[in-house]
């Protein structure tokens, strides 16, 4: 096969033809380049469309799904018709294997940081593989797709370098990947991404670190395969392979025996102890209502703390499902009134994107009221009389590795207050609960 | 001007002896066995993750996401070494551009039979985005998202009959979509998914149907794109792309039309047709009494029932129920003699079943769903009683696809005590 470079493009003559060129220079760029970007770049974009919150995360992937077919024929179609032998799909597939050392370099650089500064840089590929297909997060579940699109998302960072400049020189690399990438992940990541976890110094140092190590990467890797390779014989050859895939698969399976070894037993520790520190207690009076012989009663418990922070500094909540709340309002001896409260599931941070609200819904959910009503005969009852108020909840405890079935009794004596039916009424229930 | 010449095939001296059958496999596999893998990763994710459920469709899908990079990267390598002009790749642009109007065609055929059978061809779609997005299923971003996945398993079957064939005729096109896919997707759609449906033969009918014109759609690609098309002047070669672009864009309008327009407010209605059956009743059993210390301890159930129905899609769905809250006295001889209480998050429900026989079952086993109710009394405040009054409310959470609604529910029925226990 033969290309033929195009000819010089003819000169303008006037000021009105001057407009022409300008336009198809842009057509050409738009074509050759601007397409293809922006379908190499799909994993990078459907991720943004779910961090921006501009679509659910699973819809922002459609475009990903759509880009699948759209990139394939952009990319035969173009090599069928262009004549350009510097167009980036004429190379399509010396820059996508030339991709995938860089990615691999930004985690690698980044593995002496757990060790040295406990910065777990793979957390986010659980969000990424939650965000994509639903799994439950810490998991096996959720890393393995996570890793897969952090792969992705990396070969395409990587892949806008050879696609974006005609020139590949270490200068464009270190704005691109040390200037412009740093600058906006820095910015990105600590906005939308990084829930319950302040993005500290270190995080900013390791982020500029394995970009420019990326960006170095991806400015050898043409040098490489064009100078250093033809010289190579052929044992320094599968040397250098062995290498390349070395360093490609150094990153993932470190984080998947890390993730088997140390993380989930740690993570499943630190659950432990939240779970043991949940507690319920009374909060404030019970108040009572004698309507009709009978008396109701209201009072309300609270549950928590559920705030901890898990393997890699984050904050996260405990959650509780199947709260059931029994109990008995007695004064000596005598019972007289039994209690009950049910909820599906306390609040939960789970669903909370969006960094900045993180900590006031953290905050919130840590110590959660849950209502409890009773009922039982009127006989002798009034506000101001002291009462023994006895309760026993179940609920399932919940973390990312691990759940609890626990029950939490209590006993406190207390002094009835008054209160109107309607601040008696049971809480609605709710469709969406 | 610059052209690429393209690379000539013919061998100056013949090859001395045939390729072995090895050669010839490894030729087959690189020039058509890896291409057909890559391209058909759509159709793998709905096998494994929508019809076989190996696992979940969201995570079957990340196949796709994988050949995002290897099939152009593929296509660009095989493109670069090979000197075959018979190779797939070399024309893989134009079977692309050839899957688009056959599979736009397996909708646009079924369009009638909505307004004679009302069987809509756009009902699973809800199915494959709802799974893959997590969306309610009969909405708007689940119908959309199933219009994502429809597109791309369509391009890829139908490229894969292009990329599989090197003689694209009219008898490999009716035996590979009209007979084998057509005979496939009979077989694995009614036993693998559409739960609840009541297939009848149109139904089968209609789809085999469908896939005949796609087999014969498919055939005529070549002919129209390579052979009609280029020899036509201008405003008839306008007027055949806009047709095409009319063809391609009419399943797709035409179904979010209608999903719009019409059925999101009759399954709307339908809903709350069906909420209004609901019943919550108690059981025919009597209400059991246990007596300790100084308390007695009554306990009834209250029978959820009448939830199902018949969705616009033609599927069977229940009423989704819960949480359900139930307060309540029982009374004997004009007093109030205990407290009940009962309470039942979302109750047990088949719609979320994807195995048609599990859907059977589970159908069945929902259709009366018991609520217990537990109430508090004094010991000896019906000691004597043998009938007492039970006065009930219940509060329940009703939610169809489209609707959700919160229903009070209220009884006064006359139950037997069943004394058991040191009271008795």
């Amino acid at each position: 096969m033969t290309l033929v470079q195009d000819g010089p493009p003819a000169r303008a003559d006037s000021r009105g033809d001057a407009a022409q060129p300008r336009r198809q220079l842009l057509f050409d760029w738009v074509v050759k380049r601007g397409v293809l970007f922006a379908l190499v770049t799909a994993p990078l974009a459907s991720l943004f469309l779910g961090l921006l919150r501009i679509a659910p995360p699973r819809m922002g992937y459609l475009y990903l799904l759509l880009a699948s077919i759209a990139l394939p024929a952009w990319v035969a179609w173009r090599r069928a018709r262009s004549t350009d032998p510097d167009e980036p799909a004429q190379h399509f597939h010396r820059y996508a294997l030339y991709a995938l050392v860089p990615v691999a370099m930004f985690s690698v650089v980044r593995i002496p940081a757990l060790s040295l500064t406990r910065f777990v840089f793979w957390m986010p590929w659980y969000g990424f593989g939650v965000g994509a297909t639903g799994q439950p997060p810490g998991t096996i579940g959720s890393l393995l797709p996570g890793a897969l699109l952090y792969a992705l998302q990396g070969w395409s960072l990587g892949m806008v370098y050879y696609v974006l400049f005609k020139r590949q020189t270490l200068l464009n690399a270190v704005l691109l990947y040390t200037g412009f990438i740093s600058s906006l992940y820095s910015f990105i990541f600590p906005v939308f991404i990084m829930v319950g976890l302040p993005a500290t110094p270190v995080f900013h140092l390791t982020n500029y670190w394995a970009h420019t190590a990326m960006g170095l990467t991806a400015w050898f890797m043409p040098r490489f395969w064009q100078r250093t390779w033809p010289r190579l014989a052929r044992p320094a050859r599968a040397c250098a392979i062995a290498g390349f895939a070395l360093v490609f698969a150094a990153p993932f399976s470190y984080v998947v025996a890390t993730a088997n070894l140390w993380q989930f037993g740690t993570q499943a520790h630190i659950e432990q102890t939240a779970f043991a520190r949940v507690q319920a207690s009374l909060s404030g009076s019970p108040a009572v209502a004698v309507e009709s012989g009978q008396a109701e009663y209201a009072y309300v418990l609270v549950l928590g703390p559920r705030a901890y922070r898990n393997y890699g500094g984050a904050y996260r909540a405990i959650d509780a499902t199947g709260v059931q709340v029994r109990g008995q309002l007695s004064r000596g001896q005598q019972v007289i009134a039994w209690c009950a409260g049910d909820l599906d599931a306390l609040p939960s941070v789970r669903t909370v994107r969006d960094p900045e609200r993180f900590f006031a819904a953290l905050s919130s959910v840590n110590y959660t009221r849950v209502s409890v009503r009773c009922a039982g005969p009127a006989a002798g009852i009034g506000p101001g009389q002291v009462v023994n108020v006895s309760w026993t909840v179940q609920l399932l405890l919940q973390g990312e590795r691990s759940t609890d079935q626990r029950t939490l009794t209590g006993e406190q004596p207390a002094r009835l207050t008054a209160g109107t039916p309607a601040s008696l009424a049971p809480v609605p229930v709710s469709p969406d609960q | 001007m610059s052209t690429i010449a393209l690379p000539t095939t013919t061998s100056p001296t013949p090859s001395p002896a045939p390729p072995s059958r090895v050669a010839a496999l490894r030729t087959w596999v690189v020039q058509r066995g890896v291409l057909f893998m890559l391209l058909t990763t759509p159709m793998l994710a709905l096998f494994g993750g929508f019809l076989l459920r190996y696992t979940t469709l969201p995570v079957s899908t990340l196949l796709v996401f994988g050949s995002f990079a290897l099939l152009p990267l593929w296509i660009s390598y095989r493109r670069s070494v090979s000197r075959d002009p018979d190779e797939p790749v070399h024309h893989i642009h134009q079977y692309l551009k050839w899957a688009v109007l056959p599979y736009v065609t397996f909708s646009v055929v079924r369009i009638l039979p909505f307004y004679l059978f009302s069987i809509n061809y756009w009902g699973v779609w809800y199915n494959f985005g709802a799974q893959l997005t997590g969306e309610r299923p009969g909405t708007l971003p689940a119908l959309i998202a199933g219009m994502a996945m429809y597109t791309i398993q369509g391009i890829a079957l139908n490229t894969s009959f292009f990329v599989l064939f090197r003689r694209h005729s009219l008898l490999n096109a009716l035996l590979y979509i009209g007979v084998w896919f057509s005979s496939l997707f009979n077989f694995v759609f009614p036993v693998y998914s559409l739960a609840g449906d009541k297939l009848t033969p149109t139904w089968y009918a209609i789809d085999i149907l469908a896939h005949f014109a796609m087999a014969l759609t498919a055939w005529s690609m070549p002919g129209l794109w390579e052979g009609i098309l280029p020899r036509l002047r201008f405003p008839a070669r306008a007027g055949v792309l806009a047709g095409a672009a009319v063809l391609v864009i009419l399943p797709y309008a035409f179904g979010i039309d209608r999903a719009v327009q019409w059925q999101f407010a009759a399954q709307a209605a339908v809903e709350r047709a069906a909420m209004a059956q609901v019943t919550i009743g108690t059981g025919a059993g009597p209400a059991r009494v246990t007596a300790g210390g100084n308390q007695a301890r009554y306990e009834f159930g209250l029978q959820v029932a009448h939830r199902t129905y018949l969705n616009t899609n033609g599927l069977e769905r229940d009423v989704g129920v819960g949480p359900v809250q139930v307060t309540g006295q029982i009374i004997s001889s004009g007093r109030t003699v205990a407290w009940c209480y009962g309470y039942a998050g979302p109750l047990p429900s088949p719609n979320k079943v994807a195995d048609p026989r599990s859907f059977a079952t589970a159908l069945a086993e929902d259709a009366r769903v018991t609520v217990p109710v537990v109430c508090y009394g004094l010991a000896n405040s019906s000691q004597s009683a043998h009938q007492v009054v039970v006065e009930w409310t219940a509060q329940a959470a009703l939610a169809g696809d489209r609707t959700q609604q919160v229903r009070d529910f209220r009884g006064q029925e006359l139950v037997a005590l069943d004394r058991a226990g040191p009271g008795r």
